[in-house]
């Protein structure tokens, strides 16, 4: 491609855009003042209507200042570098002493291409958790931040990586941040008019307000996304230049193409950060690709190289080939967990033989319906009512390999329907081989009610072994497959959904890096409101007072949680009811701790009902907007809860895991930070 | 007064013409300059690294003294020519002389990496692993401060022979601006060093 004559091409066209942007915001306020005088004018009788009035003037004026004020909150909201920008959106700094050899090649082709662009190098950051191979740059001056994926780095060869990243060089070398920033904060400020006609509420002058500022958003963005559009040609051309290398350009958007990932992003920041990214999604109609802020893969695919579907489609041809008879992603895996059972077994036989007989004989045992083969005999047995003594021993010793844990995975989301329970079966048979499908038989038959009744110890034990030993990308077909098997059976269940939600969470969490980002991260943006909410501990209060404590100290979000309450009752009466015991005093407990989140009464639901898992995904997603500081406090108020009858039953356990890992807060230890539970408490674990 | 007027605003404007045209020369010249320092930069990246090379392989390979001698020669005699070139980028001698230098130790590196082949633990060590992959990024980034340095050199001498800047480049002698001549091939072979 000559991208030389690529480059100032798309230069041209963007300065026209830029001046159409100003020249509608000065066009717009114009009109309002204008019609505004009309108005005034024909009101008071004037002959000469058309001329402008004083009012016409502060009102327009008063635009200008909303826009004004608009914009200079939006600018505190993105203002500082770009390291706190990207600890903001859940980026950890990648060290120069890292360990990961993708994290040292990220830093070296970072280093290459500052070098190719003859910029100073950027800071770089990792987003741990998204699977979607994208990046982008924040910042400006001297604190610029390269934000890579995880997917990124870990699906990219190396090339494409360099091409990647010289393709967010070129943003920076071209002024692209900046000029983002500053149509970031004027778009803001356009919101601030809605935000005005909202406060005004239900008038004309707010309508106005409503109209205006909604014909100013849309312009905006309208204007902006054009400019985005534009502006990624020219990095895409930027990065040929730099890496001299279309091939890995068009290889690195083939890849990204056929990864085929819902999102470009899956955090919360998705939408905030659409315009920087390296791509997102392609929009179906023509409409919505007027609004999107990058073009379609395909189109940049091929200004870069016209011919790389053919040279795609041939390189696919001969991989296919070399790869011989394996076909599909499904195969692969199934041959992966053959090579697990085989290794993983043998390593197991040749290290404790021992233990290895003795599983096979409790499996025996436990098949005759015999417990008292089991070496604990049938004092454990007492515990294991309790949930959390026999399981998990039997879990080392029956699980003891990545393949069994796989096995017990699957077991675990078997249906108690007989012939339901076959119809997976066979699917599994289906998807791997028919022996796996009989050992998952065989653990579900022996041990699948244990399993039930703590799924969360099955759940921690495999997947820690599972992490150990499988690829990523492996992992993450597993699961791809688990949610596929899921359909089948009729509508998942509340405990299903948590299941799955938490192994997706364990298994991926496979970055070095986890634990500081819960450390790090939002909490610490947070962290002063946090420490406000802290200092009047929920639970060191007597219950008479928590309401009027957690009302003050939360003081002014109150109106906000207003608007959670709903999704706060769904979640709380799930909790409730997984107690086991629906009696006056739970229900008391509910409206105690309801009164301070909102005033209206929310009906109890229930797990039975149609479609509460959905309602429960849109609960967290409504929660995961809240600050880090309401959500904690509503864990706190879960866990409060769950230990409030004196007894914690598996299922409590689970959905508290599961609401803090959904919420991104730390869980708290039931029973031990909860004074008012007692020693019975104690006595129960 | 009013012609007066004008001819003083027409000769004001050329007068800031020619200083904007002026000092964007200078800048364009400037960023190219450093793009040359830069280049000498990484090449001294890439002779400090190679010592470290040597000092993990002495470990292993006890009967390869000569190979390993020729390597640090020929890095030392290349460390020199570069240095001697930065001080004096306008001597073609000089660079010249780097030139071969920098053949004379691709040479050696080429034997060390043969010899190499016959040490599997070696090649298995994490140390030398780690140098290895150091190693090909400095080539890489021996390769793109070249890169750049064109870039920019193209850049300037566009727009010094653009008119009407070609008329003020060649009135305060602005000089065209040389095109870092080593061969591409050299440049792609030295891409090229591997241990795997």
């Amino acid at each position: 491609m000559d991208f030389f004559g690529q480059q100032s091409k798309v230069q041209n066209s963007s300065f026209v855009l830029l001046l159409m942007f100003f020249l509608a915001v000065t066009g717009l306020t114009f009109l309002v003042a204008w019609s505004v005088s009309v108005i005034n004018n024909i009101v008071s009788l004037e002959r000469e209507f058309l001329t402008l009035t004083p009012i016409g003037l502060l009102v327009a004026g008063f635009f200008w200042l909303a826009i004004g004020f608009g914009c200079f909150f939006r600018w505190l909201d993105v203002r500082g570098g770009g390291s706190r920008l990207a600890q903001r959106f859940g980026a950890v700094r990648v060290e120069l002493e890292t360990r990961s050899a993708q994290e040292k090649q990220l830093l070296a082709v970072n280093a290459e291409m500052a070098i190719a662009a003859s910029i100073p190098e950027p800071s770089v950051w990792v987003m741990p958790y998204e699977h979607p191979i994208n990046a982008f740059v924040v910042g400006g001056g001297d604190d610029i931040a390269l934000v890579v994926t995880h997917g990124a780095i870990n699906d990219l060869q190396r090339e494409e990586l360099q091409a990647v990243v010289g393709h967010e060089m070129g943003h920076i070398v071209k002024g692209d941040l900046a000029i983002n920033m500053r149509l970031l904060m004027v778009l803001g400020g356009f919101m601030a008019l809605t935000e005005v006609g909202d406060t005004l509420g239900e008038n004309f002058v707010g309508s106005i307000f409503r109209v205006v500022g909604g014909i100013c958003v849309f312009t905006g963005t309208l204007i902006r996304s054009a400019f985005s559009r534009r502006r990624e040609f020219l990095a895409d051309a930027m990065a040929v230049q730099f890496t001299r290398n279309p091939e890995a350009m068009a290889a690195a958007l083939g890849r990204i193409r056929d990864h085929q990932d819902p999102e470009h992003l899956e955090c919360r920041y998705r939408q905030e950060l659409a315009h920087l990214c390296f791509y997102t999604r392609d929009k179906r109609n023509w409409f919505a690709r007027k609004l999107a802020s990058h073009p379609r893969i395909d189109d940049r695919i091929k200004a870069i190289d016209p011919h790389f579907a053919v040279k795609d489609r041939n390189r696919k041809r001969t991989d296919r080939s070399n790869q011989g008879g394996s076909e599909g992603s499904e195969q692969t895996i199934a041959a992966n967990t053959g090579v697990h059972t085989g290794r993983s077994t043998a390593d197991a036989v040749i290290s404790h033989p021992g233990v290895q007989m003795l599983a096979g004989t409790m499996m025996m045992g436990a098949m005759d319906g015999n417990p008292d083969v089991l070496p604990q005999g049938a004092g454990s047995e007492a515990v294991c009512e309790n949930g959390f003594g026999i399981v998990g021993d039997r879990m080392a010793l029956m699980v003891p390999d990545a393949a069994t844990s796989l096995a017990a995975i699957f077991a675990l989301f078997a249906s108690q329907d007989n012939r339901e329970r076959m119809q997976y079966l066979n699917s599994i048979a289906f998807a791997y081989q028919q022996p796996f499908a009989d050992k998952v038989a065989m653990l579900d038959k022996t041990l699948g009610a244990d399993f039930r009744r703590d799924p969360l110890r099955v759940l921690q034990h495999a997947s820690s072994k599972l992490r150990g030993d499988v690829q990523p990308q492996n992992r993450r077909h597993l699961l791809k497959n688990l949610e596929k098997l899921l359909e089948i059976e009729h509508e998942t269940t509340v405990v299903n959904y948590a299941c799955l939600t938490l192994l997706r969470r364990w298994l991926d969490a496979e970055h070095p890096v986890l634990s500081k980002v819960v450390s790090s991260g939002d909490i610490a943006a947070n962290d002063a409101e946090h420490d406000k909410l802290k200092s009047g501990d929920i639970n060191s209060i007597p219950a008479s007072q928590i309401d009027t404590a957690s009302k003050k100290t939360q003081g002014k979000k109150i109106p906000r949680l207003d608007t959670i309450g709903s999704e706060i009752g769904l979640l709380l009466s799930l909790l409730l009811e997984a107690s086991g015991n629906r009696d006056e005093r739970n229900l008391e407990d509910y409206r105690r701790v309801m009164l301070s989140y909102t005033s209206e009464f929310i009906p109890l639901r229930s797990q039975h009902e149609q479609g509460i898992v959905s309602q429960m995904k849109t609960a967290f997603e409504a929660l995961q907007a809240q600050p880090v500081s309401v959500r904690q406090a509503f864990i706190e108020h879960c866990s409060e809860v769950i230990v409030s009858d004196f007894e914690v039953t598996q299922r409590e356990h689970l959905l508290l895991t599961l609401f803090s890992v959904a919420l991104d807060v730390d869980q708290p230890v039931p029973g031990v930070d909860a004074s008012m539970s007692g020693e019975r408490q104690a006595a129960n674990f | 007064m009013s012609t007066g007027l004008i001819i003083l605003f027409v000769l004001l404007a050329v007068i800031a013409y020619v200083v904007v045209v002026y000092n964007k020369l200078v800048s364009l010249r400037n960023r190219f300059k450093n793009s040359f320092s830069q280049i000498d930069v990484q090449l001294q990246r890439r002779y400090e690294l190679i010592p470290n090379l040597v000092e993990v392989a002495k470990g292993y390979m006890k009967h390869e003294h000569e190979t390993l001698t020729k390597v640090t020669v020929a890095r030392n005699n290349a460390s020199e020519c570069a240095k001697a070139a930065a001080a004096q980028p306008e001597s073609a001698g000089l660079v010249n002389a780097l030139a071969g230098a920098e053949k004379g130790l691709m040479n050696a590196m080429g034997r060390f990496n043969v010899v190499m082949e016959a040490y599997p633990d070696l090649k298995a060590d994490q140390n030398m692993q780690d140098l290895h992959a150091e190693l090909t990024s400095t080539d890489n980034r021996v390769a793109f401060s070249r890169q750049a340095y064109s870039d920019s050199v193209m850049r300037y001498n566009t727009y010094r022979e653009q008119f009407p800047a070609n008329l003020i480049a060649g009135s305060f002698n602005f000089s065209e601006g040389d095109l870092f001549e080593l061969q591409e091939e050299e440049a792609r072979e030295t891409m090229r060093v591997s241990f795997a």
